[in-house]
């Protein structure tokens, strides 16, 4: 049998309506249909970023756990299905049907005993079924620093601060105290008065005595004064020094939502990193024998996940968390670590002796190897979606990394041009490069839409037209259908000429429209939400 | 309506002559070779003689030769095996990334087990360069596999220098030859490999039979367990009428290769020379000297593959592409990718492969046809529009010109 039907054989070798329409009312385009929605958060420059953020001067990660500069960002309108994926211990992501994720299809029943035996290979979207495992590489760039510089300048009218080394060794210490500072301290920035600040628990004498001597050593300061609050159960270590204060808001940021690891600690060799991980964890975190868990709490999302790429360069597993915070706070996240080995691993970083109690084993849903974090698909979903769409196009080796995916950049390319009259589409031109398929089908939407009034020809769906044709390949199914789309833009392109205020597409513009909204969104844009 | 297939790195049409040999060995003598009956033996000596032009072909003695029902399956067989053979002493892998398919699994199988590989880059002809290759091997390096020319955009490496890197370093080389054995003189002591894939397919011979040549001496475990045949290396009954055909096959390309390769060479170097005369913006893949006689890879601008491709087969050319659109997986060619063209002008990559049966007037016939196809396909496209306007190049494949 051959690979194409003979209607679309017959579509391409003598399309019709080929052409420009010079003076069309509307012209309406599509390109790669390979996309995600705007607030997809992408691991950039050692932090995370929503996907619309992005630009040409922000380096991405890519599948081989290095950062890449990125060529070029794409935004288009979208409208019809995205699938929703949500992977065990790693997060969600929304992207369209043939949208290429790494990921590897392993036998159900024997998924842990059997996935080495199953090669990774790019997947798209809508090929992946609950149970398939996806890959997440872990940061392999390595970059050893042995100093950073005091890149804060001492500001004209801070006679106060006392002078500060210019090189700042990056040290064992150095790096625990910023683990401090990220978890529990503060800084106030007044030009001369600024102050740093710690607060712990004033059980928690270890670390106050650990913080005071650290700082002494590094920076020859010493503490101002020890603040107990009423009640006895916190103590405030304040220093005076408005130019260590900028420093280290500098480096690790303002403000319990500010907080973030500089990028330099984020490269910085695996082993050296444990001591940063040990002073956040001694701050925020906690390590609990009873439970058998060990858990970070913050209202910073950007340093939970980059909390988590420390975890996963230490191979320790942890599950993240959204919830709903008390007061100011909007939300907090929490990283739990749970499982033996990495339960293990990570009480070996904080020094402690914790006895792992053997518990019948909970199934495993996440494991590692040198290069690349597994997880199962919890769920997948198929959403009805309306509104822009991202991609990203990364130099070699073309792909990204969302919170939980890795996704592949990948193209058929059409234009149509449409010439109205007493609102029907006299005329149906159209121009396109790719496969036979893409010739077809933008022959078969052009006599399709011809004589057809706008509302008409906005019922025209890709699947009506794969129908029409009698049928595409699968594979072309998505990749080379959409002639519709391109069809539609045209009209929408008519219209807003037009200046009409009618809104014919029901078009979810809202930015905030995110993951987890997005299933709210198309229910509040009145999709059915499967 | 004319027939012209273009697409011999991927089968070769069957020499009549090579046809005939096969013959008695389906009909008349069916025995198997391992039997001790006078049918068996007459296979046996048939598989024997087949052994013996192969080896002939390629400069190897005849117990170096090892049958295998195809070119992965050696491919499997070689890099799979003399990993396996050789894990006590380093885990350390190097291929080529333009490898075949069944090399670069193969050392992803390998990678899941526990060895490691890496994939050295190509230059913008696809040549390995020995100076990439020297600062790739480790002590613990066990195999390199590099092809000894590409099927896709046809480059012939320079074997002999890569080998020698090998040889110092005392490593195990490995050839993936299917497109060179039986297509120009190949010798496996010339060339300094250790183990080497050949395929009858790339020369007039049947399908169901390949060889690995496998240097005396060096150990590999087999792929297949079974029987003794192949000498214990690979199991399984011998598919004897096509092990017979490509002796033959062997045989006739020894003698005939150089005169055919003659008529071929004019014929590439007619299409290399007077499409570009004929159609803009085409680009040549691949090194314009080092490279098959067969071969022929040109990228059009503006226009796609498998567009081209279905035109084409229209008018009775048969042709192969490395456009997305034209894999299953809708992937482009790794080949490309790794030469590193442009994901745009990737799309318009088309490969033709010449043999023995191709005569001048097919050429004629190309020349006529293709530029009409192609005007055609630019007329249609918006890319080509948006260039005649502005003279800019609109970023193709990948986007739009949807800006944030």
């Amino acid at each position: 049998m051959p690979f194409y039907s003979e209607k679309v054989m017959e579509h391409f070798q003598n399309p019709k309506n080929v052409g420009e329409i010079p003076d069309a009312d509307g012209v309406g385009e599509v390109g790669n249909p390979v996309c995600v929605v705007p607030d997809t958060l992408i691991q950039a420059n050692s932090q995370i970023i929503p996907i619309k953020k992005i630009n040409k001067d922000i380096r991405v990660l890519s599948h081989d756990g290095h950062y890449h500069n990125v060529r070029k960002m794409i935004c288009r309108p979208y409208k019809g299905d995205i699938y929703y994926i949500k992977v065990n211990n790693l997060g969600s992501v929304c992207v369209t049907p043939e949208h290429n994720i790494l990921a590897l299809k392993p036998d159900k029943r024997r998924r842990f005993v059997t996935y080495k035996k199953f090669a990774p290979d790019w997947y798209s979207a809508e090929e992946l079924i609950k149970g398939d495992i996806v890959l997440y590489p872990i940061l392999r760039e390595t970059e050893e620093l042995k100093s950073v510089n005091l890149n804060v300048k001492k500001l004209k009218w801070d006679f106060k601060s006392k002078t500060l080394p210019t090189q700042i060794k990056i040290s064992n210490d150095f790096l625990r105290l910023g683990g401090y500072y990220l978890s529990e301290g503060y800084v106030r920035l007044d030009p001369c008065k600024g102050t740093l600040g710690f607060c712990f628990n004033s059980k928690e004498k270890e670390y106050i005595e650990d913080v005071i001597n650290t700082i002494n050593n590094i920076f020859n300061i010493q503490p101002a004064k020890l603040i107990t609050n009423p009640k006895g159960t916190a103590i405030n270590i304040v220093f005076y020094s408005a130019h260590l204060a900028r420093f280290f808001a500098e480096n690790f940021g303002n403000g319990a939502q500010g907080k973030h690891i500089p990028h330099w600690a984020m490269l910085l060799p695996k082993d050296k990193q444990k001591y940063l991980l040990k002073g956040i964890w001694r701050g925020d975190g906690y390590v609990s024998e009873k439970s058998q868990l060990a858990k970070y709490v913050t209202i910073s999302k950007e340093l939970a996940f980059q909390i988590r790429t420390l975890l996963q360069r230490q191979k320790i597993i942890s599950s993240f968390l959204t919830g709903k915070a008390y007061g100011i706070h909007k939300e907090y996240y929490s990283l739990y670590v749970k499982d033996d080995a990495s339960l293990e691993k990570i009480a070996k970083i904080m020094n402690m002796d914790l006895k792992i109690k053997s518990r019948t084993r909970e199934r495993q849903k996440t494991w590692f190897d040198d290069n690349y974090y597994y997880s199962t698909i919890r769920k997948i979903e198929k959403i009805n979606y309306s509104g822009k769409i991202y991609n990203l196009e990364v130099e070699e080796p073309h792909s990204y990394v969302s919170e939980a995916l890795t996704l592949h950049n990948c193209g058929d390319m059409m234009t149509f041009y449409i010439k109205v009259k007493d609102n029907i589409l006299e005329d149906v031109k159209f121009k396109t490069f790719g496969c036979g398929a893409a010739i077809a089908v933008s022959s078969m939407v052009s006599e399709m839409a011809k004589g057809k009034t706008i509302e008409d020809a906005m019922k025209i769906t890709n699947a009506d037209v794969a129908k029409e044709l009698d049928g595409l390949p699968p594979n072309k199914m998505h990749c080379s259908n959409l002639g519709a789309d391109a069809l539609h833009n045209a009209i929408k392109n008519y219209l807003d000429r037009k200046k009409t205020s009618e809104k014919t597409i029901t078009q979810c513009d809202n930015t905030t429209c995110c993951l987890g909204n997005v299933k709210a969104c198309a229910k509040k844009e009145g999709h059915d939400g499967k | 309506m004319k027939k012209i297939y273009l697409d011999n790195h991927s089968n070769t049409k069957l020499e009549p002559r090579v046809f005939e040999a096969m013959l008695p060995y389906f009909k008349e003598d069916y025995g198997n070779p391992q039997s001790l009956h006078t049918l068996g033996a007459k296979s046996k000596d048939a598989v024997d003689k087949a052994r013996a032009q192969t080896a002939e072909l390629i400069g190897a003695k005849d117990s170096e030769i090892y049958f295998t029902s195809n070119g992965s399956e050696a491919n499997n067989l070689a890099v799979k095996g003399a990993c396996e053979a050789q894990k006590q002493k380093g885990k350390h892998i190097i291929v080529s990334s333009i490898e075949h398919f069944s090399v670069l699994n193969s050392a992803k199988r390998l990678e899941q087990s526990g060895f490691e590989v890496i994939h050295l880059p190509v230059d913008k002809h696809g040549f390995v360069s020995s100076d990439v290759l020297k600062n790739a091997v480790r002590p613990d390096t066990i195999l390199i596999s590099i092809q000894h020319a590409n099927p896709e955009i046809g480059t012939i490496q320079d074997m002999e220098n890569l080998t020698k890197i090998a040889k110092e370093k005392n490593i195990l080389f490995h050839a993936d030859a299917v497109c060179t054995v039986g297509v120009m003189p190949v010798n496996v002591e010339k060339l300094g490999v250790d183990l080497l894939t050949l395929s009858g397919t790339s020369f007039y011979g049947p399908k169901g039979a390949s060889a690995l040549y496998v240097k005396k001496g060096v150990r590999i475990i087999p792929q297949i367990d079974g029987g003794v045949q192949e000498n214990g290396r690979r199991a399984g009954a011998e598919n004897v009428p096509a092990i017979v055909g490509l002796g033959a096959a062997c045989e006739f390309a020894k003698i005939e290769m150089e005169e055919n390769n003659k008529k071929i060479i004019k014929l590439r170097d007619r299409l290399i020379r007077e499409l570009p005369q004929k159609i803009d913006y085409i680009y040549l893949n691949g090194h314009p000297e080092a490279r098959l006689p067969g071969n022929v890879n040109f990228s059009v601008e503006f226009v796609e593959g498998e567009g081209m491709l279905l035109f084409l087969d229209a008018k009775g050319i048969y042709i192969t592409s490395g456009s997305a659109c034209t894999s299953k997986a809708l992937k482009m060619s790794h080949v490309l990718s790794a030469i590193n063209i442009d994901a745009a002008v990737a799309q318009g990559s088309l490969t033709m492969t010449l043999s023995k049966y191709n005569i001048d007037e097919d050429i004629d016939y190309i020349l006529q046809e293709l530029p009409v196809i192609v005007k055609r396909l630019r007329d249609m496209s918006p890319l080509y529009a948006y260039f005649k306007k502005t003279g800019n190049r609109k970023e193709a494949g990948p986007g739009t010109n949807y800006e944030h």
